[in-house]
C-alpha cells in the first residue's frame, strides 16, 4: 500500500497489448477443476497461463498429456528458463518449484522437506512481485491453505484473485482457506473463470486509459468513506484520497459497476461489500528489517542502550499498526538479540496492535514464506526462525515476547509508559489532521526519555514540540519530558462513535491540553502545590494522576494498563473512594467525604476526600490535607491495624479470590499453551498428511484417467484377439499358455481352460511339433526370432511359424509369441506362378523377345538380358532420357511422348533402327502397354528383332515394282510385235503364227531365267538350246562353244534372234524342207568379242534360198542385234547359209 | 514395208530415240517414222545414245531405264539445250521425273501409237 505510483496502469498503457499471467494453484481434485476451467478457454485467449499443481515428486506427471486433450490452447510442461507465452499452460514439474522473474519461468529446488512445501504461495509471490496488477492468481480444487499467502502477495501488488466455488470443488480445503482471508475478489465455479479474468483486464485496460472513472470515485469518496464507518466502525476519511480512491476504483471493476455513484448504492446496500472494502484497504506491504540501516540505528541509538541501563525493569515497546507482524518480530528479534550478547535478563514486553483480527492471526501464527527468510540477517535466522517447508516460523521465545491484539490507535486508549513506539508507514495513510490526532497519542504513551520511531518518509510535521529528533535521516525521535496529557477526547471518541470527528475539531478541549502541557509553571504547581488529585470513571478506572499520592495509593497509577483507584488505595482510603466514586457518578453532584484518615506503612494522614464528577463522565477525586503528616512509630502498631470492618473484611476477600483467579487464569493460560502448541504440531503433522493426501488424489486422478484409457486398449486387444483370423500363441517362461487366438484351433485345438497349461501337453495337428518346441527353447535362450516352416500332411497345409520373444515392460524376456500364416494357399501360388513363368521364359527365349519395363516413376527403363543384347546395353538398367537418346531421331519423339506419357493406356508398338554393335544396324520393335496392378500403373512389354521381317519386306516391295515394269514392258513388246508383224503379215494365219512362235520363243527366254539355279548365270549356250529346242529332231544339231555368261537384260534380244535364226532355219533351211544340219558354234574373240556362228549345211546344194534380210524377220534380227551391239553378217553359199552374230560381251 | 510411202514424205526433224527393248524399239522407230520423223537410234545404252547426243534433234523419245542406267544423263543434256522431252516408260517415278523435267511429256507403257504421234506433233508445232 505504500506504493503510491500508479505503475501497473503506466505499463498498460505504453505497452498495446500487455501480457496478463494466470498463476493456477490445485491440489487435490485440481484435475477435473483444471479441466473444466481451461476447455472453456477460447481460441483468442491471449493470457498465459501457468498451473502449480502438488505433485509426487517420484512420478512423472501426466497432468499436461491429460489436458492438452481438453482444450485449445497450447499445454506443456515448463523448462527452466522458459518465457510464458499468451495462449499457452505452462505446467509445474514434478520435484520442483517454479518462479518467475521478467516472464522467465524457473525451476527452484525444494528447500523444505514434503508436507511443508507451499508451492502455489511461493509463486503467486513471485508471480506478484514480477507482474503487479497484470497477474492474476486462481486457485481451485485442494486440502490445506496453501495459496492463501500468495493471494494476499498478489491483492497487494493490484492484482485480481479469484477462488473455486467450494461447492464445485471436489476438496474445498483450499479455495475456502483463501476465501476465508476476504481478499478474493470473484468466487466462480471453473468454466467460467477464463471468462470473468478476461472480461476484469480488458475493463482494467479501457479504464486505466480513459480516467473518467477514477474522478468520479474521488468525489464519491467521502461518502463512500461515512458508508463503511457506519458499518465497518473504522473511519477512513482521514487517509490519503489517491491511495482510497485507487482501491476504491479497483473494487469497481471487479463488479464491473459503470461508475463511482453504481458503488456508492451497492455499498450502501451491501453490508458485505463494506466488509470488503474495509479489507482491502487495509492491505499492506511489511517486510521483515524494512529499509535495513534505519533498523541499524535504531538498534545503535536505542535498543542498546535500552538494553544497558534497564535494571532489571520491564522493557516496553508497542508497535502500533503491526499488520501481519513482520515489523514487531523485528524489533523483538533485535531486543533478543541484544540481550543475548549483553549476556542481561530483562523482561521485555512488545505490544503489537492493528485492527484487523485477521492480519493478527497471520501475525500471531509467525509464519512467513521462505522469500521472506532473506529479509532477516542471517546470524539471526538460525537463532530466532524455525524453516518449514516452504515457509519458517517465528521461534517460539520471540513469539511469547509479543502480545498480539486488536486496538484502533484513534479509537482505542493508548498504552502507557513506553519506551520504544515504532510506527512505521501507517501514518502516510492518514491526511493531516489525523496525523494530527494521532501524534499526542503517541506522546501521551511514550515515557519521558523514550523513542519514537517512523517510516522513511513520515515526520512530525507541526508536532515536533512533542519529540525532538535524534536521527533525522533514520526518524527517530525522543520524546521530551514534557507532561504526558491523556488524550480524553480520544475516549470519548470510542463512546461516541459517530460524532468523534466532530469533537476533534471543537477547540476546547485542545486548548485546555495545551495550557497543560507548555505551561511549566502550572505542572509545577498542580506537582508541587495542588492537592493529590485522581482522575478516575465512574467504574473506579484510574485514569490520570496528580500531585503527592504516596499517602493515599499503594502503588504510583500509570504502571499498569487499568488500575482501580480502590484497589491501590491504603487503608482508610478504599472504602472511601469506593463509596465516592459511586455516588458522585450516580448523582453527578459533587460530594465530600470527612475526616478520613489514610494509613501507610510510615504514618497516618488525616485528610478530606472531594469526589468532583465531570461532564464526560470521569471523577476527579482531591485528596484535602486536613492535618499534619503522623508519623508511625513501631509501638502504635497495634493501633493502626487494618480497619476490621465489614467492608474491609469483604475487600480483603475479594482481594484474594481475585488473586486465586488471576493465578487460575495464569494457569489456564499455562495449560492452554501447551495446549495450543501440541495444536500446532498436530497441525503440522496433519498438514503433512494433507499434502501427502493431496499428492495421492493427484496421482490417483491421473491414475484413473490412465486406467480409462488402459481399459479402453484393452478392449481394443481382446478385440482384437476374438476377431483376427491370424493364429497366435503367447507362451510363458514356463512355456505355458497364457493367451491365444481363436484361429489357433486349426493348429493346437485349445478351449479357454487350457491357459496356464504346458504347451507340450497340447495334442498338436501338426506333424513334427517337436519342431516347435525346440524353436521356442532356441528363441527363450537366444532372446533372437526365428521363423519354421511346418506341415500339415494329412489335409496338405503348411505354416510359416513366427516365433518372437515376448518382452516385458523393463524389456526382458517373458515368454514367447508364437504367429503362423498359413501359407497353403500363398505357396500353391507361387509354384503355379514359377510354372507359368518358365512357360513365358520359354516363349520369350524362342521367339527372342526381350522384356522390358519402365520404373514406377517413369525416369528409367528396366531391359532383361535378351532386350539388353538386342540393344546392346552393358547394363540391364538405364535412365529414360539416356535410352531415348539411344533411339533414332525421327522416332524418338515418338518414343519419348509414348514411354512418358501417363494416360496412354493402349497397348502401343514402336520399330526403329539400332545400331547393335559390330553388326550392322538391326531393326527392332519395341511394343508395350500399361497395366493397372495393385501398386499402380506399370508400363513393360517386349522388344524383338525385326531386321529380318523388315528386309523381307523391302525385298519384296522391290520385286513387286520390278515386276511391274516387266509386265508391262511385256505388254509393249507383245503390242510391238502385233504391230510390227501386222506391217508384213501376208495373211491373219501368218500374222498369228509369227506372233505365237515369238510369244513363244520370248515365253521360254523368260522361262530361262526363271529355271536357272540360283546363283548360276546363264550362258549363250542356254539360249540357244532353248531356241532351237521345238525343232529337236529334224535334223542334226551341234551346238558347241565356250560357256559364255549372258546378262538377263540381253537375253531376250539374244532369244528373239535365235528364234528368228530358227524359224527361218525351219520355213525355209535345214530344220523345214532342205535336208542337211544345223552346227551353231561361238568363240571369244578379241577385246571380249563373241562371235556366233549360226551355220546350216545343205546335203543338196540349193540354189533357192529364202530371201534372208527381208520383212519382219529380217528388221527384227537387225534391230535384235543392234541392241546387243552387235552386227549380223551372213554368208550364203551353195552348201551352206552362215549367220554370224558379233557382239561385245560387256553388254 | 508399208509405211515406205511415208518415208519419201518431206522429213519434219530428227528425233533422237532411246529404247532397250528390240521389239518396243523397232515399234516405237516405225511409230516415229511413220509421223514423218528421221530417227537417231535406237539406243539400248546411255553411252552411245551420249556419243549422238549434240545432233540437231526436234525432239527425243526416251526410256527411262536403259541397259546401262538411268536415262537422265542424256535427257539433261537434251533438256539444256532445249530439245523437247517425251519420256515412255513403264516404271518411271513420275514425281522425281516431273520434278527434273517439269516440261517433258510423258506416255506410258504399252505405247500407243497415237498418243506418241500427238506428242510428236506437239513439240514439233511449238518448235
Amino acid at each position: 500500500m505504500s506504493d503510491d505510483s500508479p505503475k501497473g496502469m503506466q505499463a498498460g498503457d505504453s505497452d498495446s497489448r500487455p501480457l496478463f499471467v494466470v498463476g493456477i494453484g490445485a491440489s487435490a481434485g485440481g484435475l477435473e477443476a483444471l479441466r473444466e476451467m481451461l476447455s472453456a478457454a477460447g481460441r483468442d485467449c491471449a493470457l498465459a497461463f501457468v498451473v502449480v499443481q502438488h505433485l509426487d515428486p517420484n512420478h512423472d506427471s501426466l497432468l499436461a498429456e491429460l489436458l492438452g486433450r481438453h482444450t485449445t490452447l497450447d499445454v506443456r510442461q515448463a523448462n527452466d528458463g522458459e518465457t510464458v507465452q499468451p495462449g499457452t499452460v505452462h505446467i509445474i514439474p514434478p520435484g520442483h518449484g517454479l518462479s518467475i522473474s521478467d516472464r522467465r519461468l524457473t525451476l527452484t529446488d525444494f528447500a523444505q522437506p514434503r508436507g511443508l512445501r507451499r508451492p502455489i504461495d511461493d509463486f503467486f509471490e513471485s508471480l506478484a512481485e514480477d507482474q503487479g496488477e497484470n497477474a492474476a492468481c486462481v486457485i481451485l480444487s485442494g486440502t490445506g491453505a496453501d495459496g492463501s499467502a500468495g493471494l494476499r502477495a498478489i491483492k497487494e501488488h493490484g492484482g485480481l484473485c479469484v477462488a473455486q466455488d467450494p461447492e464445485t470443488a471436489k476438496y474445498d480445503g483450499m479455495p475456502t482457506s483463501a476465501q476465508s482471508t476476504g481478499l478474493v475478489d470473484f468466487v466462480l465455479p471453473p468454466e467460467e473463470i477464463i471468462d470473468t479474468v478476461q472480461q476484469f483486464f480488458q475493463k482494467a485496460t479501457v479504464d486505466g486509459a480513459g480516467g473518467q472513472l477514477a474522478r468520479t470515485v474521488e468525489e464519491t469518496l467521502g461518502d463512500i468513506c461515512s458508508v463503511v464507518r457506519t458499518t465497518a466502525g473504522h473511519d477512513f476519511s482521514g487517509y490519503k484520497t489517491s491511495t482510497l480512491a485507487r482501491r476504491v476504483q479497483r473494487r469497481i471493476q471487479v463488479l464491473d459497476l459503470p461508475d463511482a455513484t453504481a458503488y456508492l448504492h451497492h455499498i450502501r446496500t451491501e453490508p458485505d461489500e463494506c466488509e470488503v472494502l474495509f479489507r482491502e484497504l487495509l492491505i499492506n506491504v511489511t517486510r521483515f528489517f524494512r529499509d535495513a540501516e534505519h533498523f541499524d540505528k535504531l538498534r545503535r541509538l536505542v535498543i542498546e542502550p535500552l538494553v544497558e541501563s534497564s535494571d532489571s525493569e520491564e522493557v516496553r515497546v508497542w508497535v502500533p499498526g503491526c499488520s501481519s507482524g513482520e515489523e514487531a518480530y523485528t524489533i523483538a528479534m533485535l531486543f533478543a538479540e541484544e540481550v543475548r550478547l549483553q549476556r542481561r535478563s530483562i523482561d521485555i514486553q512488545v505490544f503489537a496492535t492493528d485492527i484487523d483480527e485477521r492480519m493478527l492471526r497471520i501475525a500471531r501464527d509467525g509464519i512467513y514464506p521462505q522469500a521472506a527468510l532473506a529479509d532477516i540477517p542471517e546470524d539471526m535466522r538460525d537463532l530466532y526462525t524455525v524453516a518449514r517447508d516452504g515457509t519458517f516460523q517465528i521461534a517460539s521465545r520471540i513469539r511469547d515476547m509479543i502480545r498480539f491484539s486488536v486496538h484502533s490507535l484513534v479509537r482505542d486508549p493508548p498504552f502507557s509508559n513506553i519506551d520504544l513506539l515504532s510506527c512505521r508507514n501507517l501514518l502516510i495513510y492518514f491526511d493531516e489532521q489525523l496525523q494530527a490526532a494521532v501524534l499526542p497519542i503517541f506522546h501521551y504513551s511514550v515515557r519521558p526519555g523514550g523513542k519514537l520511531f517512523l517510516g522513511p518518509s513520515e515526520s512530525l510535521s507541526r508536532h515536533d514540540h512533542l519529540f525532538h529528533p535524534i536521527e533525522p535521516q533514520a526518524r527517530l525521535f525522543e520524546r521530551n519530558d514534557a507532561r504526558p496529557e491523556y488524550p480524553l477526547q480520544l475516549r470519548n471518541r470510542s463512546d461516541h462513535r459517530r460524532t468523534w470527528r466532530r469533537n476533534a475539531d471543537e477547540s476546547d478541549g485542545k486548548a485546555t491540553r495545551v495550557a497543560w502541557a507548555d505551561n511549566t509553571a502550572t505542572e509545577r504547581i498542580l506537582e508541587t502545590y495542588g492537592p493529590a488529585t485522581l482522575l478516575v470513571t465512574g467504574q473506579g478506572e484510574v485514569l490520570g494522576s496528580t500531585g503527592k499520592l504516596g499517602r493515599y495509593l499503594e502503588i504510583a497509577p500509570g504502571e499498569r494498563n487499568t488500575q482501580y483507584a480502590a484497589s491501590i488505595a491504603r487503608p482508610g482510603v478504599r472504602e472511601a473512594i469506593s463509596s465516592a466514586v459511586r455516588q458522585a457518578a450516580r448523582t453527578q453532584r459533587r460530594t465530600i467525604s470527612r475526616d478520613l484518615v489514610a494509613t501507610s506503612d510510615v504514618g497516618r494522614q488525616p485528610f478530606d476526600l472531594v469526589a468532583d464528577p465531570l461532564k464526560d463522565g470521569t471523577v476527579l477525586l482531591v485528596f484535602r490535607e486536613r492535618g499534619r503528616f503522623d508519623p508511625l512509630h513501631e509501638d502504635d502498631l497495634d493501633d493502626v491495624a487494618p480497619g476490621d470492618s465489614h467492608v474491609q473484611s469483604l475487600e480483603d476477600e475479594l482481594r484474594s479470590t481475585r488473586a486465586r483467579l488471576h493465578i487460575t487464569v495464569e494457569e489456564l493460560e499455562t495449560a492452554n499453551e501447551e495446549l495450543k502448541s501440541s495444536n500446532e504440531e498436530m497441525m503440522s503433522m496433519n498438514e503433512e498428511l494433507q499434502s501427502t493426501n493431496e499428492e495421492l488424489a493427484t496421482v490417483n486422478d491421473e491414475l484413473k484417467d490412465k486406467v480409462d484409457e488402459l481399459s479402453v486398449a484393452n478392449a481394443d486387444l481382446s478385440n482384437f484377439f476374438a476377431s483376427t483370423a491370424l493364429p497366435l500363441v503367447v507362451l510363458d517362461l514356463d512355456r505355458r499358455i497364457r493367451n491365444f487366438t481363436g484361429a489357433i484351433q486349426s493348429i493346437y485345438p485349445l478351449r479357454p481352460v487350457d491357459r496356464g497349461r504346458p504347451l507340450a501337453e497340447m495334442t498338436c495337428n501338426i506333424e513334427d511339433s517337436d519342431k516347435i518346441l525346440d524353436v521356442i527353447e532356441t528363441v527363450i535362450e537366444t532372446e533372437q526370432d526365428q521363423r519354421l516352416q511346418i506341415q500339415n500332411q494329412a489335409e496338405q497345409r503348411t505354416w510359416s511359424l513366427f516365433v518372437t520373444p515376448y518382452r516385458a515392460r523393463d524389456q526382458q524376456v517373458a515368454g514367447v509369441t508364437l504367429v503362423f500364416s498359413e501359407l497353403t494357399d500363398a505357396l500353391q501360388l507361387e509354384d503355379d506362378l514359377r510354372a507359368e513363368g518358365e512357360r513365358l521364359r520359354l516363349a520369350l527365349d524362342v521367339a527372342e523377345l526381350g522384356v522390358w519395363e519402365l520404373s514406377r516413376d517413369g525416369r528409367h527403363i528396366h531391359f532383361d538380358h535378351t532386350a539388353s543384347s538386342l540393344l546392346a546395353l552393358d547394363a540391364d538398367e538405364m535412365p529414360l532420357a539416356a535410352f531415348l537418346e539411344r533411339v533414332p531421331e525421327e522416332t524418338r519423339r515418338d518414343a519419348a511422348g509414348i514411354l512418358r506419357e501417363g494416360s496412354t493406356v493402349l497397348p502401343f508398338g514402336l520399330t526403329f533402327e539400332q545400331a547393335n554393335g559390330a553388326h550392322s544396324e538391326r531393326s527392332v520393335r519395341m511394343v508395350g502397354r500399361r497395366i493397372a496392378r495393385n501398386q499402380g500403373m506399370r508400363t513393360l512389354g517386349v522388344i524383338f528383332d525385326v531386321t529380318e521381317a523388315e528386309e523381307a519386306k523391302r525385298v519384296r516391295e522391290i520385286m513387286l515394282h520390278e515386276m511391274n515394269h516387266r509386265v508391262k514392258n511385256l505388254f509393249s513388246i507383245i503390242s510391238g510385235m502385233v504391230r510390227i508383224a501386222g506391217m508384213s503379215a501376208g495373211s491373219v494365219r501368218d500374222l498369228v503364227d509369227g506372233v505365237t512362235a515369238r510369244i513363244g520363243a520370248l515365253a521360254r527366254s523368260h522361262n530361262l531365267t526363271h529355271q536357272a539355279p540360283v546363283g548360276t548365270a546363264l550362258t549363250l549356250g542356254d539360249a540357244v538350246r532353248s531356241a532351237i529346242e521345238p525343232f529337236d529332231g529334224h535334223a542334226r544339231i551341234d551346238v558347241d562353244g565356250p560357256p559364255v555368261e549372258v546378262s538377263p537384260e540381253t537375253l531376250t534380244a539374244l532369244s528373239l534372234l535365235f528364234h528368228e535364226l530358227a524359224t527361218n532355219a525351219a520355213k525355209y533351211g535345214v530344220l523345214g524342207p532342205a535336208e542337211g544340219r544345223l552346227s551353231v558354234t561361238w568363240r571369244s574373240g578379241d577385246r571380249d568379242e563373241i562371235q556366233l556362228d549360226w551355220v546350216e549345211h545343205y546335203d543338196e546344194p540349193t540354189v533357192r534360198q529364202h530371201n534372208e534380210m527381208t520383212g519382219f524377220g529380217s528388221t527384227l534380227m537387225q534391230m535384235s542385234a543392234a541392241q546387243v551391239d552387235g552386227r549380223i553378217d551372213i554368208e550364203r553359199r551353195p552348201d551352206l547359209r552362215r549367220t554370224r552374230l558379233t557382239y561385245e560381251r560387256h553388254s | 514395208m508399208k509405211d515406205t510411202v511415208n518415208m519419201e514424205q518431206p522429213e519434219r526433224g530428227t528425233v533422237l530415240l532411246c529404247e532397250d527393248e528390240p521389239i518396243v524399239a523397232l515399234d516405237v522407230k516405225i511409230m516415229i517414222e511413220d509421223a514423218g520423223f528421221r530417227v537417231v537410234g535406237p539406243f539400248a545404252r546411255v553411252d552411245k545414245a551420249l556419243d549422238e547426243v549434240d545432233g540437231d534433234f526436234v525432239a527425243a523419245v526416251l526410256d527411262v531405264r536403259l541397259r546401262d542406267g538411268d536415262v537422265f544423263p542424256v535427257a539433261e543434256r537434251l533438256h539444256k539445250r532445249g530439245v523437247p522431252l517425251i519420256f515412255h516408260s513403264g516404271h518411271i517415278i513420275e514425281d522425281d521425273v516431273a520434278l527434273r523435267f517439269p516440261c517433258a511429256k510423258h506416255c506410258p507403257k504399252p505405247i500407243d501409237s497415237r498418243a506418241i504421234r500427238a506428242a510428236l506433233r506437239a513439240v514439233a508445232a511449238a518448235s
